[in-house]
């Protein structure tokens, strides 16, 4: 019976539907900060062996990990102290509200468990900037955070040592229509103008798959292998004008068609490869590679399509100049290339008693840029980046009557150190001219999580 | 009921940290000097009357080029000749008609505000028979010891003076023009910076509608720069054609120069000039060199606003660059014209003091 459900468990995760693995996907703030204070501290390297409420994010396989069911919720704010040419660049802090979900279960002896993960954030719900393609600025850091991460999860355990799940996350694309019509009066715009608008905005759902393994050959060893897929948010604008041209004589007809196309995010398919090792029960060692598609890149630098129509009447052709056309925008190749992000990450557990646990936590990982410098026109700003965090985790778990379960308290600080990157341009007179960026980031963040055993 | 309790507590805790802001836009970013720039207003600067963005009273008076050294302002004025008759008909747009003022001398300018500038001194005037009746496109730098050093055009040439400070008298080196290659007309308008490399002196100037370029080691014998190595003869400089859908550009001139160091290090020369275009009009354009030899030209006009003459940059710092130009304007009716300022990046705003 269990072979049965066993096999019937793997075909729904990876028969999960076709359309999830031919989707484009996600990852936002968790994409750069990390989700969850304990795998944040721990750099990310937790792959192998997360069973928080994180592995929504981190690899859901480890929601079938533990047996308690988990309730988890934090805050988590960055700020970036980020400069161009020693002038800050005013990049955005990201703040918002964490939090995760563990539910296990049991079908006639076979281990599995739902989760449910997240990230909002505070200010919006979600931000898209269509940037000029010259205009500098912080390619990962300005906008991508700013978006809201929500994925759900199911996980099984069919035997003791392997542990596979997947899910997906949703976002949000959106087309938005504008429509004005009426009457412009050029020598009274603001008084005596008569333009009636509609607006019809289509936020449409996108999903994004994510699997994991998790293998557990004995208590001293565990690995791990995810694999995320890619996000690709598309926004646009369709805006149309129909109106006439008033206080010149007669009404002269006016009509204007824009149609831009932008991607709002990008969130490159990425996969993890990972080990935890823990040479005694107070400590745990763990390495990580992840590999990231970033050569498959699409930048936020929108496009643009413009038609104007002006039928001039004859007194008026030298005195209003209308232009022929209006010259499309279309984004150039980033021209990104893959990087390879090594992590590593340590905890040790200074008290492991009945009733109570404390641990410490450090890690480390490094992120190559993979932007080439921007010697053309464009101006994708960014910088490699050392990633140092630390972290504390205090476990109550003796709270019998309240609770037969734990509450965990998990503290964590993260500081990013990106060395000044000098940018110089192939032209003398590129509008930007030469650049230096670089800068620091800090982020930290505090999660709660209760358990129910 | 108590587990439930404690969820909604943990819960209602972090909630109350997500109040957040608006956010904000990106902050001040990287400029490259090459434009757009934006004439600046009167309020900016403090001088009162046409054109838009002048930074020297006088509205009365012809002027014809100015530049920034040290703070002060070193210009071309002259004062209407006080019985003179009315601007002949037909006479061309945006041409000062000088045969009814008094003959033009170089005047110098002291701050009176953050970018305007007093009505100045007259610091030089032709008084050599090689110079005529006019002396024309002052350009000062200031020499290591302290020393200021005046170049300027003349009917006979470009001429040279020197002063013990920025603020002292003026008086000619030699008794003549300086020694330059030309294309066959009398050269104008040198503009004198540092060279690339530091070491030498580059002067850029004006003759037979182009640009050429000399450098010299002391600032008063100049070696000619050959435009085009691959040739045997000298030439002048190629600055490039412009954009392909503008006018053709028939003639360039008017040199304003400034050595510049990128934010990462990189030293070079940038080199307004006027573009003189087949359908008469004149735009201020921009190339840039790291050899004198080489250049790289901006493909626009640095100023949407057309007739703008004699530009001459200077730079605030990395960011900011003011830049010097003569626009027409109608007083009366007479054309003159005035010694403006405009500012890149155009969001730059000045607040007078």
């Amino acid at each position: 019976m269990r072979g049965g459900l066993t096999a019937v468990g793997v075909a729904l995760l990876v028969g999960l539907p076709a359309q999830l693995i031919t989707a484009r996907v996600a990852a936002q703030a968790p994409d750069t900060f990390g989700l969850g204070s304990r795998s944040a501290s721990l750099a990310g390297a937790v792959t192998a062996d997360v069973e928080d409420g994180s592995a929504n994010y981190y690899n859901p396989a480890g929601l079938a990990r533990g047996g308690a069911l988990r309730l988890g919720v934090g805050y988590f704010a960055v700020h970036h102290a980020l400069a161009i040419d020693d002038v800050d660049s005013n990049v955005d802090p990201v703040r918002g509200l964490v939090f995760g979900m563990v539910v296990p279960g049991e079908i006639a002896g076979l281990r599995f468990a739902f989760g449910l993960g997240g990230h909002l954030n505070d200010e919006r719900l979600s931000r898209f900037r269509s940037i000029d393609r010259g205009r500098p600025r912080w390619e990962f850091f300005d906008n991508r955070p700013h978006r809201p991460f929500l994925a759900a999860h199911v996980a099984l355990r069919p035997w003791d040592w392997l542990l596979v799940g997947g899910g997906i996350g949703f976002q949000s694309t959106s087309t938005t229509i504008l429509d004005i019509r009426g009457s412009l009066d050029l020598p009274r715009p603001n008084v005596d103008s008569r333009l009636k608008h509609s607006m019809i905005g289509d936020l449409q759902t996108i999903r994004y798959p994510q699997l994991g393994v998790q293998v557990v050959p004995n208590d001293t060893w565990s690995f791990g292998l995810v694999y995320r897929g890619e996000l690709d948010l598309r926004n646009r604008l369709f805006a149309e004008g129909l109106a006439g041209i008033t206080g010149l004589g007669d009404p002269i007809p006016l009509y204007v068609l824009i149609e831009t196309a932008s991607v709002g995010a990008f969130v490159p398919q990425q996969a993890s490869l990972g080990a935890a090792f823990r040479p005694t029960p107070a400590v745990r060692l763990s390495a990580e590679l992840t590999w990231i598609d970033w050569s498959d890149y699409r930048s936020s630098i929108g496009s643009s399509d413009v038609i104007l129509t002006i039928d001039l009447p004859p007194e008026l052709a030298g005195v209003i100049d209308v232009p022929d056309s209006i010259a499309s925008s279309r984004p150039i190749p980033a021209g990104l290339h893959d990087r390879f992000v090594p992590r590593v990450g340590a905890e040790v557990s200074a008290i492991d008693d009945e009733d109570l646990g404390l641990s410490f936590r450090g890690g480390y990982y490094y992120e190559n840029t993979p932007i080439p410098e921007q010697t053309g026109f464009a101006n994708l700003v960014d910088a490699d980046r050392h990633v140092f965090s630390i972290g504390a985790g205090l476990a109550l778990r003796d709270l019998e009557p309240l609770i037969d379960g734990f509450v965990t308290f998990d503290a964590h600080f993260q500081y990013s150190f990106l060395p000044e990157r000098v940018t110089r341009k192939s032209s003398l007179v590129d509008p930007a001219g030469d650049y230096r960026a670089g800068g620091h980031i800090f982020s930290g963040g505090l999660t709660v999580e209760v358990g129910f055993q | 009921m108590r587990s439930g309790a404690l969820v909604l507590v943990c819960l209602l805790a972090a909630g109350c940290g997500t109040l957040g802001s608006d956010g904000g836009e990106p902050g001040d970013l990287p400029h490259n000097g090459v434009g757009q720039f934006r004439t600046l207003t009167s309020s900016e600067t403090g001088v009162r009357g046409g054109p838009p963005g002048r930074v020297v009273p006088l509205p009365r008076n012809a002027f014809d080029s100015g530049m920034v050294c040290a703070d002060r302002l070193f210009h071309i004025n002259a004062a209407l000749i006080p019985d003179a008759g009315p601007q002949p008909d037909g006479f061309p747009e945006g041409e000062v008609d000088w045969s009814l003022f008094e003959p033009r001398r170089i005047h110098r300018s002291p701050p009176v505000s953050g970018i305007g500038f007093g009505p100045g001194e007259p610091i030089l005037e032709a008084a050599s028979a090689w110079e005529g009746a006019d002396l024309l496109d002052p350009w000062a730098i200031v020499l290591g010891d302290g020393r200021a050093r005046l170049y300027y055009a003349a009917a006979g040439g470009i001429g040279v003076a020197e002063a013990p400070t920025i603020d002292g008298a003026f008086t000619r080196v030699g008794d003549g023009p300086i020694t330059l290659v030309d294309g066959g007309e009398t050269p104008r308008r040198p503009s004198v910076v540092p060279s690339v490399d530091g070491r030498d002196l580059w002067m850029f100037y004006e003759s037979a509608g182009d640009i050429w370029l000399a450098s010299s080691a002391d600032g008063l014998a100049f070696d000619p720069v050959d435009g085009d190595p691959g040739t045997a003869e000298l030439d002048a400089l190629d600055l490039g054609a412009g954009a392909p859908e503008a006018p053709a550009q028939v003639a360039v001139g008017a040199p304003g120069a400034m050595r510049v160091e990128s934010p990462v290090g990189r030293p070079f020369v940038r080199v307004y000039f006027e573009s003189r275009r087949s359908d008469g009009s004149r735009t201020i354009a921009l190339a840039a060199t790291e050899d004198g030899v080489r250049y790289d030209r901006l493909p626009r006009a640095v100023l949407e606003e057309e007739d703008r003459r004699m530009p001459a940059p200077l730079a605030i710092d990395a960011r900011v660059t003011l830049l010097y130009q003569s626009a027409p304007f109608l007083s009366g009716d007479r054309q003159l014209r005035g010694i403006v300022a405009s500012v890149a990046p155009r969001t730059v705003f000045f607040a007078a003091e």
